[in-house]
């Protein structure tokens, strides 16, 4: 499924990144294979995610570019 | 002999957003520079010396040498994904020294740039800041074990209390002794096998690690995703080895309840109304205001210097026809202090009115930056923005533009795509008030009494500001920027810092704003005296009196709004109004036309057509919106 369609409090595996976003999001820390809980979802706006101690917010248009999972946790 | 005070040590102080950079610059060198809990206020470089004592000069011989902090914008890396990242850039390339400041509750963020810094093989010192918020998060960090693994060395602090400060500037002034730069002891990071692999066949053209690396990183995305990959995972297993984290998460329930969409948005309209309505508008405009006004200006200065003026030239309280040419004595002295005077109404609407009320709206800003409000705020609003060819980044120069709408176009720089900068020009230019005309206005539509005006003001502002958005996203060519924010903790601001942020910005706000005041004033009453000011009211009377049914000498309001918008909303306040032709003159003053500073930032930021778009169509825009406004029966007693 596409990041933007997660629920809040779902935990997901991110499967793949679109190459615009892929530097900027391994730098902020976010990269392939990791996990993360999705903290917050504003209808048509952006996700919020939590990895380790940060909150990190994608914009929708963006996240629906990103392949994700939802994992068992 | 060695020339004085010639050779120079650059040391750059580079990091992410947020870490304390700002603070530690301050302390070294005792220049302020904006301190805020908002990702990427620090848009342009300062640059400044390290404050010594002169038995520290002594002591560590240097008076031959200068050492010179410059403080970056904050970045997550340095490539070229934007202008902070040129600039940092730029920095590091003339540093001899670099202080990476990494903040120790986000390390596996933070480590990420010092691992490029690292790689990048020059001398480097690291602070690890905000050391109060890991304690309080329980979060443990082997300082040595870090240190170790990056092989650098590495300096405990809390910068905001002065923590370990002190050896840090200990450890710069080390930098030289017995009048040698000695930067040998500070140790260069090491750069890994695998990275270095990535870049070997740049060395043959590019001389330095630096050169190289950068070369290699900008090469083509997939290099510089590869070199990225393999950071980051070093990063990780970094982390993994030197971070023991408890379950304590740093998100606090109120920091959860403000990203919650409906608790969210009502907290997010409870805290706008607060600051807006209830505070500048009740508040400062009202109580504040009312009390300089009355009784220090109106009672005791204006009369004072009426009287003083008058003893040598004649002030005419109501002049008619050419008084420049009838009685030249009497037009400088009206000039001076009669109804427009230079040193009556401008003074008091300088000290008495705008003061106040810039000091209102920064020391507001400054809460809602330093607690950390606005990046939220910014994650609320993206889906809406971005309907409007923004994304939730615009929304800082938004509200800056309740300050000063000249100063926020500036800041629209922080947005990087072109698209989006225009529209969020555009909406400042049309629809922002700035604080001064904030405050007034805010001030005359809680005097009517009842929320009814305020919401029609607020409601038609809103409508315009959607529809000028929506239609320039659909005409304007191009993708809205995307919108990827980290978001800071939840601070309760430091009330020290406030109250310098305030006083810092309200200064340099006043600064420029008095002399423009005081051209003005005198433009005004120039155009008094000479009897050209009744001329252009009589001439503007059809359009004021018919289109938008309101008194003639509104007219002098919107001339003076042309030269600076705040100037303009004082003049309303002397002019007799029925309730409506109140809420009609307040909204057709705020959508009226920039002051000139912002037309010619406008014109510098963006070009001379799109700002003369912007300021024909704000007349249009104003006075279509008050016809109409002029003739709906507003239900306002
Ligand atoms: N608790 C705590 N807060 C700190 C510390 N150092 C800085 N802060 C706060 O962190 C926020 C950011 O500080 P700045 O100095 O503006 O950070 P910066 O790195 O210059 O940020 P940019 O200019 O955005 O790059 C401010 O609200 C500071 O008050 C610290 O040691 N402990």
């Amino acid at each position: 499924m596409l990041l933007n369609q997660a629920k809040t409090g779902q935990c997901l595996k991110i499967l793949k990144l679109p190459s615009e976003l892929k530097a900027k999001l391994i730098r902020i820390g976010i990269c392939e294979g990791d996990q993360v809980c999705c903290a917050s979802k504003i209808p048509a706006g952006p996700v919020v995610l939590l990895k380790d101690l940060q909150e990190i917010a994608i914009g929708d248009k963006q996240a629906a570019q990103i392949k994700v999972e939802i994992c068992q946790s | 002999m060695p020339e004085l005070k010639t050779k120079t040590i650059n040391i750059a102080l580079v990091g992410n957003p947020n870490v304390g950079k700002s603070v530690i610059f301050n302390y070294l060198t005792g220049v302020y520079v904006d301190v805020s809990n908002y990702p990427g206020t620090t848009i342009e470089i300062s640059s400044a010396d390290l404050s010594v004592s002169d038995t520290e000069a002594r002591d560590f011989g240097l008076e031959d040498y200068k050492l010179k902090l410059v403080d970056s914008p904050g970045v997550y890396g340095i490539s070229t994904l934007n202008d902070e990242e040129i600039a940092t850039r730029d920095c590091l390339d003339s540093a001899n020294l670099i202080i990476n400041v990494v903040s120790s509750i986000s390390l596996s963020r933070d480590l990420f740039l010092t691992k490029q810094l690292a790689d990048l093989g020059k001398p480097m010192l690291i602070v690890l800041n905000q050391c109060d918020e890991a304690r309080i998060r329980k979060v443990e960090i082997d300082t040595k074990k870090l240190s170790q693994e990056l092989g650098l060395d590495i300096i405990e602090a809390v910068a905001i209390d002065g923590e370990g400060l002190a050896e840090l500037k200990q450890a710069l002034l080390n930098a030289v002794q017995n009048k040698k730069a000695k930067l040998a002891q500070f140790k260069v990071g090491t750069i890994s096998a695998e990275i270095d692999a990535q870049i070997t066949q740049y060395y043959d053209e590019m001389p330095t690690r630096f050169e190289a690396l950068l070369a290699a990183e900008n090469s083509s995305d997939k290099a510089r995703e590869d070199i990225y990959q393999i950071r980051r995972e070093q990063v990780n297993d970094l982390v993994a080895k030197v971070v023991s984290q408890s379950k304590f998460s740093k998100r606090t329930l109120i920091g959860k309840l403000l990203l919650n969409p409906v608790i969210g948005s009502i907290a997010a309209i409870v805290i706008l109304y607060t600051f807006l309505f209830q505070f500048l508008g009740i508040f400062v405009a009202g109580t504040v205001v009312d009390l300089l006004e009355n009784s220090v200006f109106n009672a005791h200065f204006n009369p004072l210097i009426t009287k003083l003026v008058s003893q040598i030239l004649p002030v005419i309280k109501e002049p008619s026809g050419n008084l420049l040419f009838d009685n030249p004595s009497a037009a400088i002295g009206t000039m001076l202090a009669g109804d427009y005077g230079l040193l009556t109404l401008t003074i008091t609407y300088l000290y008495g009115l705008l003061m106040p009320l810039v000091l209102g709206f920064y020391f507001g800003l400054a809460m809602l930056e330093d607690s950390g409000y606005l990046p939220r705020l910014a994650v609320l609003v993206d889906g809406i923005l971005s309907k409007l060819g923004m994304n939730g980044r615009a929304i800082i120069p938004l509200i800056l533009g309740g300050g000063c709408v000249t100063m926020a176009t500036v800041t629209t720089r922080l947005l990087n795509n072109k698209k989006e900068k225009l529209i969020t020009m555009a909406l400042l230019g049309l629809t922002i008030p700035c604080s001064a005309q904030l405050g007034v206005i805010q001030g005359l539509l809680s005097n009517i009494g009842g929320i009814t005006p305020w919401l029609i003001w607020a409601g038609t502002l809103t409508i315009v500001f959607i529809a000028t958005g929506s239609i320039l996203n659909k005409v304007l060519p191009g993708d809205c920027g995307q919108f990827i924010s980290d978001i800071p903790p939840l601070r309760i601001p430091r009330l020290s810092n406030i109250f310098s942020k305030t006083i810092v910005r309200s200064k340099i706000f006043l600064d420029e704003a008095t002399p423009a005041f005081f051209i003005a004033a005198a433009v005004v009453s120039f155009l008094q005296v000479t009897g050209l000011l009744s001329w252009i009211v009589e001439i503007s009377e059809p359009v004021i009196s018919q289109v938008l049914l309101l008194p003639k000498e509104v007219a002098i309001s919107f001339i003076l709004g042309m030269v600076r918008r705040d100037f303009g909303a004082f003049g309303l306040m002397d002019i007799p109004m029925s309730a409506s032709q109140l809420v009609t003159a307040c909204t057709v003053l705020t959508l009226f036309v920039p002051c000139i500073a912002t037309v010619a930032v406008m014109i510098k930021e963006q070009n001379f057509k799109s700002a003369m778009a912007i300021w024909l169509s704000s007349w249009l825009l104003a006075l279509g919106c008050g016809a109409i406004l002029a003739r709906i029966p507003l239900q306002i007693n």
